[in-house]
């Protein structure tokens, strides 16, 4: 679906942000794209919708360039930016002005997810951050595009919304819909995830899905740490010792940590990318 | 979805930018009215006991046209300074020309509908006004009362309204321009680089052309257009007329060049913008 081929990028021609990355997306699957700030996770979003281009390299979304944006393209993308503002409409007029541009655009379902949200039928302008915000998720839904990519989607979401959020993305989704989700907050949709792409520096650490994850590694919290055992990445808490470590053949699978697991790509790099490429 | 252009995607687009932006565009609209409104209004007042003010009319209707059709088309992507509002207006499934023939439709067709019905309909009544209420002074001779009625503007042929309209489609033109290459105070950069360019080309135009076309022929402070002079500017010993075809076909291919460079520019400039 998405094909980066030692695609470069940089916001300027002196220094990239991405040099010659490679890199698959295929259909059917929840991606979670992680990294620090900076890290240009929102500048991986931007290169998938044709928001910026690349300076080298090919990169192909459902065999089209994006940096064109022809309409057939665009009609099978929709972008939810990290910050939203909206025109001074009333929210149901703002669902019809866009619903023609849109060809698998569901005006049912867009209503339904502004009542399963909770949003009034009032004007976007009386509206506060979290609720536009909504409306744009309903209405990213709604379209029925291939391609969702949610940038930030839980921040100003309250603890409902969110639960709603990773409702409504495990309905949309299905075989020919692939959804990319940056965020910061992986606990808010750690469970929903199911591939995992990790961005630190430039480079493309990990890009594998949530199974590969737990057979070939251990998640533990441990009371104490073994000078013996070689540990990927330790973390000390309150409660003990959180590891990250291989899995060998005698270690019993454990529930994914994607908190640990992202520490332990940042600050072992090498050990996971080892491991995973 | 069809890539080509489509005019049905045009309108729907006019549509969804009349919705979004209509309450602005009638603020921006009452506003620009109610400014000349009131400015013809206190001429006529002024001038119940006088002549009718025709040069400041003149002047009014030169000056609401330019700025208010220079400043509407220099804010038109005012909102590229939301990122958002970027994001949805780039990814949304339109062809670039059909999102550019928008702001050509709005800002060189609407607005100028839209202005000259505005000044028609108040100079229709402020001369109305006038002419019911002026007073001529009794020393005014016979010969010399048709200053005090008030002719409407376009039954007026003192209005140079194909060198206004000319002068309009290409001021906005490049203030349209200026919008889409300016984020920030689009209005003031664009102005200001309108000038020096303007200045620029003034001041090449001479020392270029006179560097091109020694003294002895070039007619300095003349523009290259018009004539060249043969022999010293003392004593010319003939001159060279351009062919009347030439000379008019000239006149046209700066404006037309200007218009067209703007608009292409433009396209451009929305098909290659990133964020």
């Amino acid at each position: 679906m998405i094909q980066f081929n030692n695609v470069s990028f940089g916001y300027s021609k002196q220094k990239l942000l991405y040099a010659n990355i490679n890199l698959e997306l295929r259909a059917g699957s929840v991606y979670g794209l992680l990294g620090k700030n900076g890290a240009g996770k929102s500048t991986l979003l931007k290169l998938m919708a044709g928001l910026v281009y690349p300076q080298q390299g090919k990169l192909s979304v459902f065999d089209a360039d994006p940096t064109k944006r022809d309409p057939s393209f665009m009609h099978e993308v929709f972008f939810i930016p990290e910050e939203i503002d909206t025109p001074s409409i009333h929210v149901l007029d703002f669902g019809a002005e866009h619903m023609p541009f849109y060809p698998k655009f569901n005006n049912d379902q867009f209503l339904h997810y502004l009542k399963e949200f909770d949003i009034p039928m009032t004007n976007l302008n009386t509206m506060s951050f979290g609720q536009k915000k909504k409306v744009w998720i309903a209405m990213g839904m709604a379209s029925n595009a291939s391609l969702i990519i949610l940038d930030e989607p839980t921040n100003g979401l309250d603890i409902p919304s969110k639960r709603m959020l990773r409702k409504l993305i495990a309905t949309v989704l299905n075989e020919d819909t692939c959804i990319i989700i940056s965020t910061h907050q992986v606990k808010d949709l750690d469970s929903l995830i199911d591939k995992i792409i990790l961005v630190d520096e430039g480079e493309i650490i990990v890009n594998t899905d949530t199974e590969s994850i737990t057979e070939k590694l251990v998640f533990k919290l441990s009371p104490n740490i073994s000078t013996t055992d070689q540990y990927l990445y330790y973390e000390t808490s309150l409660a003990g010792h959180l590891i990250v470590k291989e899995r060998s053949l005698e270690d019993e699978a454990t529930k994914l940590d994607l908190e640990l697991f992202f520490n332990a790509g940042i600050n072992n790099k090498n050990g996971i990318k080892q491991l995973f490429n | 979805m069809n890539n080509q252009f489509s005019f049905s995607r045009v309108l729907l687009l006019l549509r969804k930018n009349l919705k979004e932006n209509g309450k602005s565009y009638l603020l921006m609209f009452t506003a620009g009215f109610g400014i000349i409104l009131l400015i013809y209004a206190l001429l006529i007042v002024a001038g119940l006991h006088s002549m009718f003010p025709s040069g400041d009319r003149k002047m009014l209707f030169t000056i609401g046209l330019f700025l208010g059709g220079t400043l509407f088309s220099a804010s038109f992507y005012s909102f590229f300074k939301s990122q958002p509002k970027t994001i949805q207006f780039l990814l949304l499934p339109a062809t670039t020309g059909e999102k550019l023939l928008i702001g050509f439709i709005l800002t060189q067709i609407v607005y100028i509908i839209v202005f000259l019905i505005s000044f028609t309909s108040i100079d229709w009544f402020m001369c109305t006004i006038y002419n019911e209420f002026v007073s001529i002074p009794k020393w005014i001779i016979e010969q010399e009362k048709h200053y005090y009625k008030a002719v409407y503007l376009f039954n007026s042929d003192t209005v140079l309204i194909k060198q206004i309209l000319v002068m309009y489609f290409i001021t906005t033109s490049i203030a349209h321009l200026g919008s889409l290459s300016f984020i920030n105070n689009a209005y003031v950069k664009t102005v200001i680089l309108f000038i020096l360019t303007v200045v620029t080309l003034i001041f090449f135009n001479n020392k270029i052309l006179g560097l091109m076309i020694p003294e002895p022929i070039m007619p300095y402070g003349k523009y290259f257009t018009e004539t060249f002079r043969i022999g010293s500017i003392q004593q010319p010993t003939g001159i060279v007329t351009l062919p009347k075809l030439w000379y008019s076909t000239i006149v046209w291919f700066l404006p037309i060049f200007i218009y067209l460079s703007c608009w292409t520019m433009s396209y451009l400039k929305i098909k290659e913008k990133q964020i």
